[in-house]
């Protein structure tokens, strides 16, 4: 009998030891997979912030007047770049520019989109917006690229038509960049946590589309404590949130603040730092 | 003996499947946290790696910019393409494509590939070189003029430049024109102020007249004779002080060779062809045929001697030298007795001041990541 509770207590002694190492290495299971989700998050955000608003032109009015607040911002961000072959006055002959490894992708540009043409005048140059209506594939060679090395930065054998709402002058060799009006927001979803979205302009409806999640979930976005972007000038003055001149902003930050865990209270956080590289 | 046996097998199925539940915790916890540490490893490499790489792709147009070859962005071809050298960087292979879109206008592509990984980013500036605005004529003077009937004011019509008087005079310098002279005099001559104003003529393509002494390419001794002509050895254009370039023959290897020459007093050219700048601390004087792109500015005046003179771009007269001494002129007018044209053109003006022009960046959006 005494062998059995013996048996038994050294049974339930490792058993209760097993037990509590399994139940640590559950939870350190759960703390790292949540990390690891909240980390990627993070990340995501780090990486797709930027891509929209390193190229912003505050001082032309990218950032919109107002709409730089903590927990939004709206700007005029570059989805295409291309060089004007010539055309008519309402429809441009584009060559888009390759992108990374001179890879070539069609342009995503739409309705509503504003297609700005660099004016190359006697004493300095202007950028001159015009509406595009639609674009479309069409045949054809860029005469203003003289050579075969063009194509090692110019799509020159996809060359596309460009329909404009706003008639242009001849503008072969004219530099384009087309904008398309994008909102970042931290806004509170419908399961009650707060994420990182965007919104895209709509130029049939005339409005922002719905709200598209980019990442989350993150603290509240209800002010210093929570997510949040931050403006700043060039010598670094704090450019208060939903200020009426945004055309000083010179740097963007977003401070990212994963939720806080349930068990320890402990969270990840990300400051992403954002210059500006057409503040001038 | 029955309850014994029971107790005994009991204890062996807690004992396996308490080392199972253990094993099988064990082998998943370590799955995991290795998973997630590789995982949060190759997402900061990504980051990593991709801010390396824009940064290099940054780092080359920059670069690009900052070693601006003025003579051989100056001599390259509108819509054409270059590659430049980049700087070596660890890890990453750099390249920079300069497109000429414009004859002002130029587009920088850096890109950064990594060595390892095949990812790469690609970003464009464009950058613009200063303005060279529409000589306000053939002939700019500060001094008294006086045309002979040989005399031809033409435009350069390939140049786009807008239609302007030939001469601009400044208000009270004296204008004498031969009456035999095929001039249409409803357009030879303007009157400005500016025209003496000292700033005409002392500050060339944007940069002083000290300054610009300084980086001359060719100097030249007071009262030196000189017959400028391109020097070519195996197809390979030589630069030496007689060789003011080509401007006559666009294949010719001297064609892109359009240098600054100093003339430290009285010049006189006894004929030839060239191109650039040419600054003349003294009277200018051109005896034998002249064929001549770009600008010249004389600060005690010039007279031709010979027939067959030709000079497109622009001319400026001024009337004083920086040292008295050095130059034995009597009088500073300017004094076109012989065949000449004078032909008002900002593309060759331009041309001729290319070598010392540097870009910046265009205005609010210059710079631009390419997808």
């Amino acid at each position: 009998m005494a062998e059995v509770v013996l048996a038994m207590l050294l049974g339930a002694l490792v058993l209760g030891l097993v037990s509590s190492v399994g139940g640590r290495l559950q939870r350190q299971l759960t703390r790292d997979a949540n990390r690891l989700a909240d980390d990627q998050q993070l990340a995501t955000a780090a990486e797709v912030l930027p891509i929209d608003l390193r190229g912003l032109s505050p001082s032309s009015g990218d950032i919109a007047a107002g709409e730089a607040r903590d927990s939004s911002l709206q700007v005029r961000a570059t989805i295409a770049n291309a060089l004007a072959c010539g055309g008519a006055p309402s429809t441009l002959l584009i060559a888009p520019y390759l992108g990374s490894s001179g890879s070539s992708s069609a342009l995503s540009v739409q309705d509503g989109d504003t297609a700005w043409l660099l004016t190359d005048g006697d004493t300095s140059e202007s950028w001159h917006p015009v509406r595009v209506r639609a674009v479309r594939r069409t045949s054809g060679s860029c005469a203003v690229l003289g050579d075969a090395d063009a194509a090692k930065v110019f799509d020159i054998s996809h060359l596309w038509a460009m329909d404009l709402r706003d008639s242009v002058i001849a503008a072969a060799g004219a530099v384009v960049r087309v904008t398309r009006p994008t909102r970042s927001s931290f806004y509170r979803a419908g399961d009650g946590r707060w994420y990182l979205g965007l919104r895209s302009w709509n130029s049939a409806a005339v409005l922002f589309n719905t709200i598209q999640p980019v990442s989350g979930p993150y603290a509240a976005a209800t002010g210093a404590g929570g997510a949040r972007f931050q403006y700043y000038d060039s010598v670094g003055n704090r450019v208060p949130s939903g200020a009426a001149d945004t055309r000083s902003i010179a740097r963007v930050e977003a401070v990212l603040l994963s939720e806080r865990s349930s068990r320890d209270s402990s969270r990840d956080s990300l400051l992403v730092v954002i210059a500006l590289r057409n503040r001038r | 003996m029955s309850d014994h046996s029971t107790s005994v097998t009991h204890r062996r199925g807690i004992a396996l499947m308490s080392v199972l539940y253990f094993l099988v915790v064990c082998a998943l916890t370590s799955t995991a946290v290795l998973f997630a540490r590789r995982s949060a490893t190759r997402s900061t490499t990504t980051s990593t790696s991709g801010a390396q790489l824009l940064s290099a792709a940054d780092a080359a147009v920059y670069f690009a910019l900052g070693a601006w070859d003025p003579a051989a962005r100056a001599a390259q071809v509108v819509g054409s393409t270059v590659t430049v050298s980049a700087p070596a960087s660890t890890g990453v292979n750099t390249t920079i494509y300069v497109t000429r879109v414009t004859p002002r206008l130029f587009s920088i592509v850096g890109e950064a590939h990594a060595r390892l990984g095949g990812a790469s980013r690609r970003v464009n500036l464009l950058v613009r070189l200063p303005g060279i605005a529409p000589a306000p004529g053939a002939l700019i003077a500060a001094v008294g003029i006086t045309i002979g009937k040989d005399v031809r004011f033409v435009d350069d019509t390939g140049c786009a430049d807008s239609a302007a008087p030939m001469v601009m005079l400044a208000p009270s310098a004296a204008l004498k024109v031969d009456s035999a002279a095929s001039i249409d005099t409803s357009r030879l001559v303007t009157r400005d102020s500016a025209a003496a104003d000292s700033a005409a003529y002392l500050q060339v393509g944007g940069a002083w007249w000290n300054d610009l002494v300084q980086r001359a390419d060719i100097r030249l001794a007071s009262d030196a004779h000189v017959t400028p002509s391109p020097s070519v050895v195996a197809n390979v254009c030589v630069p030496n002080d007689a060789n003011w370039g080509d401007p006559t023959v666009p294949s010719s290897a001297c064609a892109p060779r359009a240098p600054l020459v100093y003339a430290a007093g009285d010049l006189t050219i006894d004929g030839g062809v060239g191109q650039g700048a040419l600054l003349v601390d003294g009277r200018l004087s051109i005896a034998g045929p002249f064929t001549y792109s770009g600008q010249i500015v004389a600060r005690r005046g010039i007279e031709t001697l010979s027939d067959n003179i030709a000079i497109s771009g622009g001319v400026y007269a001024w009337s004083a030298s920086s040292k008295v001494s050095a130059s034995r002129a009597t009088t500073n007018d300017v004094i076109l007795a012989h065949a000449m044209t004078l032909r008002r053109s900002r593309c060759d003006a331009g041309h001729g001041v290319a070598s010392w022009l540097q870009p910046r960046r265009v205005r609010e959006r210059a710079w631009s990541e390419l997808f």
